[in-house]
């Protein structure tokens, strides 16, 4: 997994309303509740290390997937997709971690654009 | 290599909206991925239909007396109870208990070896968390909300003549009392 490309793969607002056919209120509406769902689900895989259940966090990786192809950051999504077999070794803990540290950057970046929004509107 | 599913795959729930179209359908929808739920309760949210979500089967079974229609159901389902049953038994259970019910699986996963584990039992319609069918789903509830808002409007112009006729006719009762 090259960090690299994670690091560089942003929100996609494009593809998310391809997503849901051009409708802004849906994409609106679903990117609030994304970033408090992105916070939670963090905070679950952080839970499943320390508990350590390799089992579990393969679980949330394949329940997060989604989302992140949703955001169109298809690189995050491939990265959890390597996770949905991942073992808690060096390896493994090196990939969850490249994840955790992308997590806030993906809430701040869809917070801007939301608040961006509401300015907009005003 | 992935082997992806036919095409035929993806719009077995899209059909199924449109072939009840007259009805007002109850659906419910079970998925413990929080956003997508939202996602999906809002594509499907229209005037006519009760949609209902569930983040486990078990929760959604506790609801069974409402008798869903159309239960749209994620496999996986353990994430965040890890002693929650996944979307196959769910289903089963869903079909013993509510005959006549249309289900459909919700999946991130297009492998060919996941599908032919569901055949046992029996998922006619399975929905890929992907851009095809979402905007295929959007676009049948749209049709179904454009066609309800045209139906309105036609009767609008026969309740307002009724309206003037009304208030015509308790003038005249007014003036023949006086």
């Amino acid at each position: 997994m090259n960090q690299q490309l994670i690091t560089n793969d942003h929100f996609q607002p494009e593809t998310f309303l391809s997503f849901v056919n051009g409708k802004k209120e849906i994409m609106w509406s679903t990117l609030k509740e994304l970033s408090t769902v992105l916070v939670e689900d963090s905070l679950q895989i952080q839970k499943a290390i320390e508990e350590k259940k390799p089992e579990q966090l393969r679980s949330i990786a394949h329940r997060i997937k989604p989302n992140f192809f949703l955001l169109g950051m298809n690189e995050v999504g491939n990265l959890c997709k390597e996770l949905e077999t991942v073992e808690l070794n060096d390896e493994g803990l090196d990939k969850i971690n490249i994840l955790l540290k992308k997590v806030p950057s993906v809430v701040q970046e869809i917070e801007v654009f939301t608040i961006d929004k509401l300015y907009f509107q005003l | 290599m992935e082997s992806i599913p036919s095409e035929k795959h993806y719009y077995g729930v899209a059909s199924f909206i449109e072939k009840n179209k007259k009805k007002d359908l109850t659906i419910f929808i079970i998925d413990d991925n929080e956003a997508y739920l939202h996602l999906l309760k809002q594509i499907l949210d229209y005037e006519s239909f009760s949609v209902f979500t569930f983040t486990t089967g078990e929760e959604a079974l506790e609801y069974i007396e409402i008798k869903p229609d159309l239960v749209l159901i994620d496999f996986h389902l353990n994430s965040i109870d890890t002693t929650a049953l996944n979307g196959d038994r769910i289903a089963e259970l869903f079909k013993q208990r509510v005959p006549g019910v249309e289900i459909a699986l919700i999946s991130a996963d297009k492998k060919i070896n996941l599908i032919s584990e569901l055949n046992n039992v029996n998922f006619k319609n399975i929905i890929y968390k992907d851009e095809k069918t979402i905007g295929k789903i959007i676009d049948v509830s749209d049709t179904l909300a454009e066609k309800k808002s045209k139906k309105l409007n036609y009767f609008i112009p026969f309740i307002v003549l009724l309206s003037f006729t009304i208030i015509e006719n308790l003038i005249l009762i007014i003036k023949l009392w006086n």
